[in-house]
């Protein structure tokens, strides 16, 4: 279940990530964390945007509430880094991968495109949001900050280091974040900075047991695994994780009460339409425009764009987090800008290809 | 070259939008179909004819005022053009002058899809309206701009961009 086509799942070895013993290694780790959770947003957005207008109305709605919760883990990831002394950075063009990419927390066993909304799209979100109980022998995200959490206990029990010393940067508050799952909480001591990492893993990849057992049903037992982890943490909603929305979408049907995860989701239909699809090229990139200055044009607006919003989000971690609230304008003139690219027909493309945006950061000297 | 290209070509001269900008609002086709149901097909035929020999006469985008003398200024295409922008700016179809239906219209026949009487082409063509980036606004409670934003002038647009560190 782990193989499709073009990745083949590369098996690591016992001790899969290295241990986490110094403070560099942790900050490290957590500057990882942000650019693994800020690298799902291209992929979760060249999907979403490229639906039509007025259809999909349900995928559409499903891709957007995971899209708002990447957003949140973020920024428990930064929040995380700033309270043990580091300091994020997203202002620079190695911030963001150059796609098709491997996710930077060592998962090597899938690739990530940019693709259209199809089942191969995904097929690949589903791989991203694999949970940990399913990927035996690979990397998940949720082992990767089981692996950071470890590091911070560690490190914490060392009476040598200052693991969160005072005077550092201001966090992101609670009230810049709305419209998903979770609440973004202030992050001061071991066991706020371990539930901060954990809401990112319940979020995505399911509530963890040591006993889950994917027979059990869902909802008459808490503890199925198929749960975010959103009701047990923050007391909201129950909402599925995004491994199994993306399931069901991907198998078109609902999960109802005792559905479990082996049976798959057997509730009511979900209306999907894969040809109400812009045709989005995959992993668009600047030479699909070399010969046609407007879409050149139009592309580099739209990394105008991206490059701002990253620059006003590395402000927003680095001391000054109400740089947020124009940020998000910055995010719906993103998301506009795309859409216009992905309504363009590449001309004479033979396979009938439309345009995409490229994610690039744009160095100074390249404004 | 069909229509639609020769419609995105002679709308962005007319709009002084790019093609890709106009075809980038995804709503061209429909405005494409209003026009073609509602005006005969020999007049806008020579609408595009006349657009295509401005191009070939003068450079690939014929400056503004060809189009004026030629287009804006012609009794029987000067309505049509007129309508045309108004239609990218605002999304609204405008009933063509009372002067113009008198000498060029034509009875519709049967019960076509749009008839020549104002309305709004779409809900969402409402959205994508030209009008709306052109005054640095947005479509209310149809486009959202992100909270707060209302209250940055139209010219704050560029200048965060100066915040990269």
């Amino acid at each position: 279940m782990y193989i499709n086509e073009e990745c083949k799942p590369i098996k690591v070895a016992n001790n899969k990530l290295t241990p986490i013993t110094t403070v560099q290694e942790l900050h490290h780790n957590l500057q990882l964390a942000i650019e693994l959770e800020f690298a799902t947003l291209p992929t979760y957005l060249s999907a979403l945007y490229t639906i039509k207008e007025n259809t999909n109305v349900c995928a559409y709605n499903v891709i957007r509430s995971v899209v708002m919760e990447e957003m949140f883990h973020l920024t428990n990831a930064a929040n995380v880094l700033i309270a043990t002394g580091g300091k994020p950075a997203l202002n620079n063009p190695e911030f963001i991968p150059s796609f098709p990419t491997k996710l930077p927390d060592k998962e090597e066993w899938f690739t990530v495109n940019l693709r259209k909304f199809s089942p191969e799209a995904l097929a690949t979100f589903k791989y991203i949001e694999e949970p940990a109980e399913l990927a035996h022998g690979l990397i998940t995200i949720g082992e990767f900050y089981e692996n950071i959490i470890h590091g911070l206990v560690h490190l914490n029990s060392d009476s040598c280091v200052d693991l969160f010393p005072s005077g550092t940067c201001p966090q992101i508050e609670h009230k810049y974040y709305y419209g998903g799952g979770g609440i973004i909480s202030k992050v001061t001591d071991l066991d706020s900075a371990t539930f901060a990492l954990n809401a990112i893993v319940v979020q995505g990849e399911g509530m963890p047991t040591s006993d889950w057992d994917p027979d059990k049903p869902l909802p008459l037992e808490e503890m199925t695994g198929i749960w975010s982890g959103d009701h047990p943490l923050f007391m909201q909603p129950r909402e599925l994780a995004h491994y199994y929305r993306f399931d069901e979408l991907a198998k078109g049907r609902r999960y109802i009460c005792g559905d479990t995860h082996n049976s798959g989701p057997t509730g009511p239909e979900i209306p999907i339409d894969y040809s109400a699809v812009y045709n989005m090229i995959t992993n668009p990139c600047s030479k699909d425009y070399e010969n046609f200055s407007e879409l050149r044009e139009l592309n580099h607006e739209f990394n105008r764009i991206f490059t701002e919003l990253l620059n006003q989000l590395h402000q927003a971690f680095n001391g000054k987090p109400e740089t947020l609230e124009p940020a998000v304008g910055t995010m719906f003139r993103l998301k506009y800008a795309a859409q216009e690219l992905m309504r363009n027909p590449i001309p004479d493309s033979p396979q009938e290809f439309y345009a995409g945006p490229t994610w690039e950061y744009i160095s100074a000297s390249g404004w | 070259m069909d229509w639609l290209d020769e419609f995105y070509h002679l709308s962005s001269a007319l709009t002084d939008y790019k093609v890709v900008q106009l075809k980038g609002t995804g709503v061209g086709e429909e405005y494409l179909d209003v026009l073609s149901t509602i005006i005969p097909q020999d007049i806008l035929s020579e609408l595009f004819d006349c657009y295509r020999s401005l191009k070939v006469q003068n450079s690939s985008k014929p400056k503004e005022q060809l189009i004026r003398d030629a287009i804006l200024c012609d009794a029987k295409l000067g309505p049509v053009a007129r309508n045309i922008i108004k239609m990218w700016y605002l999304s609204i179809w405008y009933q063509m002058p009372d002067d113009w239906r008198q000498q060029f219209g034509k009875p519709n026949q049967g019960s076509p899809k749009y008839q020549d009487v104002q309305f709004v082409v779409s809900r969402n063509a409402y959205i994508q309206g030209l009008v709306w980036e052109a005054l640095g606004s947005h479509p209310m409670g149809a486009k959202q701009p992100g909270y707060g934003t209302w209250s940055d002038k139209p010219t704050d647009k560029g200048s965060v961009i100066s915040t990269a560190s």
